[in-house]
């Protein structure tokens, strides 16, 4: 069944086109990742199926508008920064969002307790960190019992600490069964978290789908020796080496994500080549972009 | 309706800058009429005297154009507070993603006026009547009545203020742009009128916005015969009774129904 169905979503600003004729069914029980660059479009897309932005021309419609104009009730959403009543506390501000939501339920013991705020919960929210802050808003959106989660960005500028406890609570909200949507510019926290991706960029949807048929999660070694012709000569024989690119001083191969890439260095040496070079990385996005614009031109 | 006064209750209520003016409302409005007493006792009659302005039925018409300026400087620097920081806090955004529709949300910042204008009509009512019992010999309810309509005009001077900050609030957004431009407006439209009677010497010139709230409760020696009135113009300088009530109602319906417009067709 369908939480959420867009056709032909088209917003401008100006002579910009922000979105261009986007068209996404997201099914329920799914963990949607929107993924794509900073002003790709997904900021705008979100804001436009959550009513605060106007799209120019085309529709959306939720829960296949079983809940009329309330359908907002039955979702949890955090867009760009967490937005609160700076000169109240943890529990003044959860008690707002309650009080919109209509939830019977003034408890919010186990939700702070979720986001590790329990000691924090009579604090201003002006005085909270960025990640605290951050947290408090995941807290918010799981008020009301949601059918649908909405985050926008949620690790964006938070210290590595930060990232891995927000990601360790978004991890364990999707694992409740719950539909979400996640927009990210971040490859890693997409895979990480989500079941389903969409592709963005530019305001155009390039690809959609389930995570493992859109994104390879392939990793890219570099590779360099003082000899990089017998070096690519002994990597051509390696059966698990599933592409290879010569990029100036060094050669750049994709192995699956589950090999250990230390295994080359020991072969290698085995016949008798000397790596000067190895480093294994997740590719980035602009490549992983490039990659899946050229297979859709194909 | 009451959810929505609940809600708005609950988001101010331990607000500092919605605390100390409307502290500020409470300790000056029924009390600042009495701070210059001892001048206003040594004056002779035709200037301002105790018996002018602290008895019935007069006293009406002196707490009402304290209103005039203690109903803009609290009260409407309040509306476009409470709508401005949940702009600048980001608030008005997240209670529509949380389910607010915008039209509640509108709604929800009228009735606060509503709810502020009601009771700063109660305060004057309440400490007019104080204030005239405690001064006026002879009393009786007649002439505690007498000029009873003075309250019905008070709720709509402070309804006229507060929904012209509502249409600023919502069109500028800008918490200290909207309070500049608010109290600018002011100075603006006295200039306006100063060029319109440069060109058209017409009693139109009384009919602008602000001045038609003013006129609602005006500064009482004006009322006088002729005190103030340029003798070039054939007409009065204050609008009578009937018309500032009816241009107030005009002003008031036309500063929501563009506020209204304005806020949804806008993106937040």
């Amino acid at each position: 069944m369908a939480v959420l169905s867009i056709r032909g979503l088209t917003k401008r600003y100006g002579r910009i086109v922000a979105i261009d004729n986007l068209n996404l069914t997201i099914e329920k029980g799914t963990v949607y990742g929107l993924l794509g660059p900073n002003g790709s479009g997904k900021t705008t897309t979100l804001g436009i199926i959550l009513g605060i932005l106007t799209q120019n021309s085309g529709e959306f419609e939720w829960f296949d508008g079983r809940y009329g104009v309330d359908h907002r009730l039955k979702i949890g959403a955090i867009l760009e920064t967490p937005n609160f009543y700076p000169y109240m506390n943890a529990d003044e501000n959860l008690e707002i969002i309650r009080h919109i939501k209509k939830d019977p339920n003034k408890n919010f013991d186990e939700l702070l307790s979720l986001v590790n705020l329990l000691d924090r919960r009579k604090s201003k929210f002006s005085s909270y960190s960025l990640g605290m802050k951050q947290r408090l808003a995941i807290a918010a959106t799981l008020i009301g019992e949601p059918e649908v989660l909405i985050f926008d960005e949620p690790t964006n500028g938070l210290d590595p600490q930060g990232i891995a406890e927000v990601r360790s609570i978004l991890k364990k909200v999707a694992d409740t069964g719950k539909t979400v949507i996640m927009a990210s510019h971040l490859l890693d926290e997409v895979e990480k978290i989500c079941s389903h991706v969409a592709i963005i960029k530019n305001g155009h949807l390039l690809a959609s789908g389930p995570i493992g048929s859109i994104i390879n999660s392939d990793i890219t070694v570099e590779l360099a020796s003082n000899n990089l012709q017998e070096l690519k000569s002994f990597l051509a024989t390696l059966s698990f080496v599933k592409r290879l690119h010569v990029i100036d001083k060094w050669i750049e191969i994709g192995i699956d994500e589950s090999l250990d890439h230390s295994i080359i260095n020991k072969l290698a040496f085995e016949q008798g080549i000397n790596l000067t070079h190895i480093v294994a990385r997740k590719k980035k996005l602009e490549t992983e972009f490039l990659e899946i614009t050229s297979k859709i031109k194909m | 309706m009451n959810e929505l006064i609940l809600l708005e209750w609950k988001k101010f209520k331990s607000n500092t800058v919605f605390r100390v003016l409307a502290a500020m409302y409470l300790l000056l409005a029924p009390f600042i009429i009495l701070m210059g007493r001892d001048i206003v006792d040594k004056m002779q009659l035709p200037m301002l005297t105790s018996a002018e302005i602290y008895e019935f039925p007069k006293v009406w018409d002196y707490q009402g154009y304290i209103g005039n300026w203690l109903v803009p400087f609290c009260l409407g620097f309040l509306t476009i507070y409470i709508i401005t920081s949940e702009v600048g806090n980001k608030t008005m955004r997240q209670n529509i993603l949380t389910g607010m529709t915008k039209k509640s949300f509108f709604i929800s910042k009228l009735l606060s006026i509503l709810i502020m204008a009601l009771g700063a009509t109660f305060i004057y009512a309440v400490s007019t009547i104080a204030i005239g019992i405690i001064n006026t010999d002879g009393i009786d309810l007649e002439l505690v009545m007498d000029n009873n309509f003075a309250i019905i005009k008070f709720f709509l001077l402070c309804l006229g203020y507060m929904t012209f900050a509502l249409l600023v609030a919502f069109t500028i957004r800008r918490g200290t742009l909207a309070i500049f431009f608010y109290f600018f407006y002011f100075i603006l439209e006295a200039i306006f009128q100063g060029v319109h009677v440069y060109y058209y010497t017409h009693v139109s010139r009384n009919y602008w916005p602000i001045n038609s709230i003013e006129d609602l409760h005006p500064f009482p020696l004006l009322r006088l015969p002729d005190f103030f009135t340029d003798k070039e113009w054939n007409f009065s300088i204050l609008l009578p009774d009937s018309h500032a009530v009816l241009m107030s109602l005009f002003y008031i319906s036309l500063f929501v129904a563009i506020s209204y417009r304005s806020f949804m067709k806008r993106d937040i």
